[in-house]
């Protein structure tokens, strides 16, 4: 159909609920999972396979069987949000086969969260508005799915709902930009769009366009006066599915703005730079305040992300090639690590069943694998010297320096102290707190849980001590989404 | 025949209709119905806009675009009614300033 890279995920989305209607229920859980590993690990063998060919040329997959010419463009930017989306969705189903053992109907949980992975994919590959909305969309709905999985718990159906009904306006907003869009310039094609767009003098109806896809993708993306979804459904979701909504969900909608805005929208670059500039100020202060006022663990690792976006648009904000590339070296980083911290805090409400600060207090020292897992996590979102966090953080700073904002730079700094307040809390509770006698019989989380908290805090350290790798492609990503003349 | 700037005018209405129904009512079947007339503005859009390049000749990108845009709009409503249900059955309302079960 499309390409073995999305073929694969759709295909074992399909066959994993068939399979699990016909095994024993007791079992379903494990034999399902492993089915949709065997997804993942197809897909993004193919894509490793085809690497070194995407950075020479991008692969076209036209789908040109009627006057309806949709395409999937195979490109190096695109590579680097689906490898994180992929490893996301890897390492998660490896999770979910104990965490979600209690629960019923997992063949259709692994089925969602196969299909959002996919439309994350789709829409980072997607060449044309079209595919990019269907793609979206596909996304979207598992995502609501998901969220409310847990359809008998009050608060999850609550955030279910508080998150679709933001999440549909938004979508009917990417529709309307879109549609605005098309008639400018008569065709859905990106890099045509582009090319069209580059001759002409920017309209009343071209800003209009701009603000609403911005709007849209920023629901998703948590822009902050459109952010009030994201503390309650990262909250309310199971951990594995919040982990795969900050850490790929999010980062796709940030990943989205930044195709738009470098690849179509470069006419009217002075609009829109002091803008994300002033938005990137508002989301870091107000992620990093809130996060100081909150109790619950899981909130403030959502407030935390909120800053954290408020980060990358400062990349956004420098509108250099510098700050493209470190915006997508903290759109990768990010997702590791926040991911890696969700499953962290997943793991010890596996054991213990809670989620407040006081109640977690002590539980570190019975916990010993996953709490330093966690705290690598939490340094990382620091910034600390040898993790990843550091590396993107140092190279947004950079970007400042470059396009002489260095207000911006200093507030980022500012803010990554403040920041450092609520992380510490988190950590002081974990493993300074004295030995609790109601934690005498908690054990160490089950090995499939361990695997793979263990390989997103290698990674995490990995990228931080050697990131020349995910540095070189970021800067190739950067390149060509600067550069719309390769593409045609 | 009502010239291209009726129909823009005529979705920007239904836009504008759609987001005073979201931010004004409190039941959530007026709130997934002001969601569709929201999508539907977003429709007219296309449609009319597909038209509007060559006259005599519409665009067909655009109609498909549009039907399976109504085909998404669908599964959306789907999911959201059935959230709608599951609502009722917890908190007995379908008024969504009662559900504030999570704050902060």
């Amino acid at each position: 159909m499309f390409t073995p890279i999305i073929d694969s995920l759709l295909i074992f989305s399909i066959i994993t609920p068939i399979i699990g209607f016909f095994t024993k229920k007791k079992s379903s859980c494990l034999i399902c999972g492993v089915v949709s590993i065997g997804g993942y690990i197809v897909s993004m063998a193919y894509l490793l396979h085809l690497l070194p060919q995407i950075f020479r040329n991008p692969i076209r997959i036209p789908v040109k069987a009627s006057l309806v010419s949709t395409s999937i463009i195979i490109d190096v930017p695109g590579s680097l949000m689906s490898l994180l989306a992929l490893a996301l969705g890897l390492f998660v189903t490896i999770y979910s086969i104990r965490f979600m053992e209690r629960d019923s109907g997992t063949p259709l949980y692994y089925s969602l969260i196969l299909a959002m992975i996919t439309g994350i994919v789709g829409a980072s590959y997607s060449g044309d508005l079209f595919t990019l909305f269907i793609f979206w969309e596909l996304m979207c709905i598992t995502s609501y799915v998901l969220v409310g999985f847990r359809r008998n718990v009050k608060e999850s159906v609550e955030a279910a709902i508080k998150y679709m009904l933001m999440s549909g306006v938004g979508s009917a907003t990417i529709l309307f930009g879109m549609s605005l869009l098309y008639g400018l310039t008569g065709t859905l094609n990106l890099p045509r769009i582009a090319l069209s767009l580059k001759a002409g003098e920017g309209g009343p109806w071209l800003y209009t366009s701009l603000g609403m896809l911005i709007t849209g993708f920023g629901i998703k993306a948590a822009i902050v006066p459109l952010h009030v979804w994201v503390p309650d459904a990262y909250a309310a979701a199971p951990s594995p599915i919040s982990a795969v909504i900050a850490g790929a969900s999010t980062e796709l909608a940030v990943f989205v703005i930044c195709k738009l805005l470098f690849f179509i929208f470069p006419a009217i670059k002075v609009s829109w730079i002091e803008f994300f500039a002033a938005f990137a100020v508002l989301n870091m202060i107000l992620g990093n305040i809130a996060g100081l006022l909150q109790s619950d663990v899981k909130r403030m690792l959502a407030y935390s992300s909120v800053a954290h976006i408020g980060y990358i648009f400062i990349g956004i904000a420098a509108g250099t090639k510098l700050g493209l590339t470190a915006a997508l070296l903290h759109i990768f980083n990010h997702g590791l690590m926040k991911a890696l911290a969700f499953l962290c805090i997943g793991a010890i409400i596996y054991r213990i069943g809670a989620r407040n600060l006081e109640d977690l207090a002590g539980v570190g020292r019975k916990m010993p694998i996953t709490s330093t897992a966690f705290t690598i996590a939490v340094l990382g979102l620091i910034g600390m010297p040898p993790l990843n966090g550091f590396i993107s953080k140092l190279i947004l700073f950079m970007s400042c320096l470059d396009s002489g904002m260095l207000w911006l730079g200093i507030l980022l700094i500012i803010f990554s102290a403040v920041s450092t307040g609520y992380y510490i809390r988190i950590l002081k509770a974990l493993i300074a707190a004295p030995r609790n006698e109601k934690f005498n019989d908690v054990k160490e989380a089950p090995i499939l849980i361990l695997i793979p908290i263990c390989c997103l805090a290698f990674l995490v350290i990995l990228l931080g001590i050697w990131p020349d790798l995910i540095l070189r492609f970021a800067e190739e990503s950067s390149l060509w989404l600067m550069e719309v003349e390769r593409y045609v | 025949m009502p010239s291209f700037s009726a129909y823009l005018a005529c979705a920007i209405i239904l836009y504008i209709i759609g987001l005073y129904c979201l931010v004004t009512k409190r039941n959530l079947i007026r709130l997934i119905m002001g969601m569709e007339i929201l999508v539907n503005a977003a429709h007219i859009n296309f449609i009319a806009l597909s038209a509007y390049w060559v006259p005599g000749f519409i665009d067909p990108l655009a109609r498909s675009i549009v039907m399976i845009s109504i085909g998404l709009a669908g599964c959306v409503g789907a999911v959201l009614l059935s959230f709608t249900v599951y609502a009722y059955r917890h908190y007995g309302t379908l008024d969504v300033r009662r559900m504030r079960e999570l704050r902060g």
